[in-house]
């Protein structure tokens, strides 16, 4: 009863804030004094940007400094500034495929000690696992954004082929692997128009949750139904339905925009790279949907924030940290800003509006609520230090299978074999950080 | 009289003034270079993820990396495409830079700038422009070939074999006017006098050629060869472009260099701090041997002058004992 009436008020407070632009004053906490500087990368400054205003307010002597760079250049510098003990902001983004590298860190603060653990229930447990260290006593990031896979469409060519365009039709069309090639064959042209940027995604799809290896270190490259999908694959490369081009190319993006690439999947995030850069043209031609061939949910990225134990601002680097990821105005004025979907689950209630309306993008569709369906389905999994290297060849091991006219047992065996080769000393790494952490036995 | 005093630090001492000067130098050149060049190898003996704790495991790296397929390939890969593409970079500047020193060229600045652009343009231009260029359904080069009714070719994918041969396009564009501008800075600083006069000797343009412009451009030959072998080794936003983040070059490894190896271990696609600094170290290795070795060759004069240098060395050992 008392947490409803809490999101009732919350719910109003955001309304309120929606309509008026100003935050309703909780109770302002004006002990905690000083600078703090924030480090990522674009655009989660903007989204910061978005909900200062009612950090601001709770927290009216505490001034926040944005530091922000791309992603690359902003992890190798946290990166060195914690080895070399100085220079780090005193909270920092860090994106989920680093996570692996991350949690065991004593280079970044504990979160238990400011009582992280009361927000437990209100993550996701696959990506609050993530950040826990693999001896379960420390925690030393907090998500912060969740990128629940979807399979994005282009209703007007599907349309124009006689496909349905609801999404709810579209996954029943597409429930099977055999369903998925009719749409291929019906939406392309050879030469011309195609299902898919590359026919390694498919396959990709399977492992977005970038659960590779288990707990022993073994490589688990097989599970329910890759074989299908890898001749569904195969056929999709046979037929010219793809294009055979990487989903990021310059040529992929064109294609999107100019309806000759007819799908893609890619996190919720990607409902904002199609608005502002892809195609920002392409309101009401757009649709997007769950996976496929029933493919389990899973999560496509999204970031954590951590606070560097050199820091000297620990204390108002949680205050930020807490009020950014643990209140629902602030994740849902930062998901508003930038479709960062939050992790943090309570925001979901508080404004279901943000996730149940039509998005007019999407011609009155709501793939922000197939995402929440999604995000709450999505298994827990064991993350690695090999995962990126390992994710790499998913896509050139498939192509150099498929050229090699290779069979779907054979493509997963190559695939096998290329992954453990390209991160055999990572392994050897990961095994040494286990076994520090006391969790590894031989 | 007292003993004047002898060693390092007294010598150190006496040049105080001195050292001090150009303290701005070494202090900067300790911290910044030195240091990390000290450390880097240090780290090359042990197993380190850039955070947790060092654990030292002897040549276990050095051994890893000698039994790593990736890595022969990957070297395979960068001696293949340096080498090529250095025919055309270092012969091809030449060619531009006597063509621009010669008189049959007006405008020459107007050249000098445009085959120079390619070095100050943004990598992230280029990267655009050339997959545009090489792209599968839209590129500019497949639909030249399908003017000829040629089918299209995927040169950035496929079986990854026609990667190098994008990788090497890009690279000689690159770098060509690069080395054009060196050349041409040395053949101007030859002095004219000296054509002049094998002119008036009945020299002909061939021997002008190779008799006066080569051997006195050696110096700067021998420069721009050494650059180009670090180059070489340190081959790697090119074919990064071209192949994507993945940092393992594509598909089966086919634009996968040494220099996109080492990232791919740390810190980029990895963690193996300690592993990414031995392949530094092979590859720091590989560099000095060659410009030695380069060195060796372009410096062998003739037997006359060293007689010459011989006695010359003679004479100063026997000044000194006197």
């Amino acid at each position: 009863m008392k947490k409803r009436i809490l999101t009732a008020t919350l719910a109003l407070a955001m309304t309120a804030s929606l309509l008026s632009g100003s935050m309703m004053t909780v109770s302002a906490n004006e002990e905690l004094e000083g600078t703090i500087e924030v480090g990522g990368w674009p655009s989660g400054d903007d989204a910061f940007e978005a909900a200062l205003e009612g950090f601001n307010e709770k927290y009216p002597n505490i001034e926040v400094e944005l530091v922000f760079t791309d992603t690359t250049a902003h992890h190798q510098s946290l990166q060195t500034s914690l080895a070399a003990g100085s220079g780090a902001p005193d909270v920092a983004m860090v994106e989920g495929a680093y996570i692996a590298q991350y949690r065991n860190s004593t280079a970044l603060a504990d979160l238990n000690q400011f009582g992280v653990d009361k927000y437990k229930d209100d993550f996701g447990a696959f990506k609050w696992d993530q950040a826990v260290s693999d001896d379960g006593t420390r925690m030393v990031a907090l998500p912060w954004d969740l990128g629940p896979t979807l399979y994005y469409y282009r209703t007007d060519i599907f349309e124009e082929c006689g496909l349905p365009t609801d999404p709810a039709e579209v996954t029943e069309l597409m429930s099977t692997w055999d369903g998925v090639l009719k749409v291929a064959e019906a939406v392309s042209i050879p030469g011309e128009r195609w299902f898919l940027p590359s026919a390694a995604y498919p396959y990709q799809w399977m492992f977005i949750n970038r659960d590779y290896y288990d707990e022993k270190l073994n490589l688990k490259l097989e599970r329910d139904g890759d074989l299908e999908c890898l001749d569904a694959c195969l056929k999709i490369r046979e037929n010219g339905w793809d294009m055979n081009v990487d989903m990021w190319s310059a040529e992929a993006y064109a294609a999107y925009a100019q309806g000759t690439c007819v799908s893609v999947a890619a996190g919720s995030w990607f409902s904002g790279f199609l608005k502002t850069d892809i195609d920002p043209d392409g309101a009401g031609h757009w649709g997007a949907t769950a996976l496929p061939a029933g493919m389990p949910s899973t999560n496509w990225g999204g970031s954590f924030l951590v606070i560097p134990e050199q820091s000297e601002n620990k204390e108002l680097a949680w205050a930020f940290i807490e009020y950014m990821l643990c209140t629902a105005e602030a994740q849902n004025a930062m998901f508003a800003a930038v479709d960062y979907f939050p992790a943090y689950e309570p925001a979901w209630e508080v404004a279901p509006e943000l996730y149940t309306d039509g998005d007019p993008y999407f011609g009155g569709q709501a793939p922000n609520s197939i995402a929440t369906e999604i995000a709450a389905s999505v298994p827990t999994v064991f993350n690695t230090i090999m995962d990126v290297t390992a994710e790499g060849y998913l896509y050139s091991s498939f192509n150099a299978g498929a050229e090699a006219g290779e069979t779907p047992e054979q493509i997963r065996d190559r695939l096998g074999n290329d992954i453990e080769a390209a991160c055999a000393e990572l392994k050897a790494q990961q095994i040494q950080t286990l076994k520090d952490a006391g969790v590894w036995e031989e | 009289m007292t003993k004047k005093k002898t060693g390092l630090l007294a010598t150190l001492w006496q040049y105080r003034v001195a050292y001090a000067y150009i303290a701005p130098f070494y202090i900067l050149f300790a911290t910044f270079t030195l240091f990390p060049m000290v450390a880097g190898f240090a780290l090359s003996f042990f197993r380190w993820d850039g955070l947790g704790a060092m654990h030292f495991i002897k040549f276990e790296n050095y051994v890893n990396l000698l039994n790593d397929p990736l890595f022969w390939k990957a070297l395979k890969n960068t001696l293949f495409m340096g080498l090529i593409a250095h025919i055309p970079i270092l012969l091809g500047g030449l060619v531009l830079a006597y063509l621009l020193n010669s008189k049959l060229v007006k405008g020459q600045n107007i050249f000098k700038t445009i085959y120079f652009m390619p070095m100050v343009t943004s990598s992230v231009a280029i990267s655009i422009i050339f997959s545009n260029m090489f792209g599968y359904n839209y590129g500019l080069i497949n639909w030249f070939l399908g003017l000829f009714g040629e089918e299209p070719i995927n040169w950035l994918a496929g079986d990854g074999s026609l990667i190098p041969v994008a990788v090497i396009i890009l690279f000689a564009w690159k770098w060509i006017g690069w080395n054009m501008v060196i050349y041409l800075a040395g053949m101007q600083g030859i002095s004219n006098d000296i054509y002049e006069a094998a002119e008036i000797d009945g020299a002909n343009h061939t021997q002008i050629i190779f008799r006066i412009l080569i051997p006195l451009l050696k110096p700067i030959i021998l420069f721009t060869m050494i650059q180009s072998t670090i180059g070489m080794f340190n081959l790697f936003t090119e074919p990064f472009m071209l192949t994507g983040s993945n940092l393992n070059g594509g598909t089966n490894n086919g634009g996968l260099t040494l220099m996109m190896y080492l990232l791919g271990k740390a810190p980029q696609g990895g963690t193996a701090y300690g592993y990414a600094s031995a392949v530094a170290y092979v590859i720091t290795m590989m560099i000095i041997l060659v410009s030695i070795l380069l060195n060796r060759v372009m410096s062998d004069t003739d037997p006359e002058e060293r007689r010459l240098l011989k006695e010359q060395k003679k004479m100063r050992k026997e000044r000194r004992k006197a």
